[in-house]
């Protein structure tokens, strides 16, 4: 206790200048940097976003349900059916604090940290705090396969 | 400390301990207004290994947490209130101060994250509390620090911010962390 330096005139001075030099610095680096920049949960380079997947098979056509959908994880893409019965793509990555979906159940995708509800059909949030619609992630569908656009 | 100045009546030492409270609550409330106002970026800048943000979280701050208990031990052996342990020896003033050092340094990746990318949210009174005792554990930290480097306070107000800052942080974990891993289908790493 006793090695604890006292404040003065001095060390308030040199503890100001100190700060202000370090926000100054931080402020500098994070204007001109992208760093700083919002991204999109799904975008590539966001950690907590899908990983590039281009061209990749990832399920059978016959694999995703009709009035429901399948979670494949590792590419993090939900594949359900649109209102049409077509196939489509969306984030797996939660919209609310970025946790990866876990189940669904019927036409409701469920994600596990904060219990956020999204309807396969739309990707819109039905329940939960998330109050962003899951965005849609290209995909293609040929030769009875779907694959990541 | 060991001069003979008159315990009462200082005004130096009132406006002191008013100088110390006001930067505690000007940073308390600067985190949560900037936390409120700013859009949250959605999105983590990094996760240090972990799967994702949450998970990086929830692990800092309980390892700070963790530190609390050191941090705990050597303050009441410090000021002599370890029963039967007698007066602290010099290596618990250091023990103290780095293992608190570290413990901050600890929950600054995750202030960071709240603050920027999730933001002061009002869905339900576990993330009210959660926020509001992150505000407070830094004004008390805050508090503390300048305190611990005042002369003048009175006696209790050292012991008084400790405890804000140890009570702030506990319930930061409570609010956050526990409940986290206590969540079934989420990655625990």
């Amino acid at each position: 206790m006793s090695t604890t330096q006292v404040l003065s005139r001095r060390s308030v001075g040199r503890g100001a200048l100190v700060t202000v030099a370090a926000a100054a610095a931080g402020f500098i680096v994070a204007r001109n940097s992208s760093v700083g920049t919002g991204r999109s949960l799904t975008a590539q380079a966001n950690a907590a976003g899908p990983a590039g997947t281009g061209g990749r098979r990832l399920a059978a056509v016959s694999d995703v349900p009709p009035a429901s959908g399948i979670i494949i994880a590792d590419a993090q893409i939900v594949l359900t059916r649109d209102p049409s019965g077509t196939i489509q793509g969306l984030s797996a990555v939660c919209t609310h604090q970025g946790c990866a979906v876990s189940s669904i159940e019927g036409t409701t995708i469920i994600c596990p940290c904060h219990g956020s509800h999204f309807d396969t059909r739309t990707g819109r949030p039905t329940h939960g705090p998330a109050t962003a619609p899951l965005p849609k992630v290209s995909v293609a569908v040929r030769d009875g396969a779907v694959f990541s656009g | 400390m060991s001069t003979t100045a008159p315990e009462r009546a200082d005004p130096g030492r009132n406006a002191a301990l008013a100088a110390v409270l006001l930067a505690g609550t000007v940073v308390a409330l600067t985190v949560g207004v900037y936390a409120k106002l700013h859009e949250p970026a959605r999105r983590p800048l990094f996760t240090l290994g972990f799967s994702g943000m949450l998970q990086m979280k929830a692990w800092l701050t309980t390892f700070a947490a963790a530190l609390l208990i050191i941090q705990l031990v050597t303050a009441l052996w410090m000021w002599g209130r370890l029963p039967g342990a007698g007066h602290a020896p010099g290596w618990a003033a250091l023990l103290h101060r780095w293992s608190g050092s570290a413990a901050f340094v600890l929950t600054l990746p995750v202030a960071f994250h709240c603050i920027w990318a999730l933001g002061f949210a009002t869905v339900g009174a576990r993330v009210v509390i959660h926020g509001l005792a992150g505000c407070v554990f830094y004004g008390a930290y805050t508090s503390k620090m300048l305190g611990l480097r005042t002369r003048t306070l009175p006696g209790w107000t050292l012991p008084v911010f400790g405890g804000l800052v140890l009570a702030s942080l506990v319930a930061v974990w409570l609010t956050a962390s526990l409940w986290f891993f206590t969540r079934s289908g989420v990655p625990l790493t």
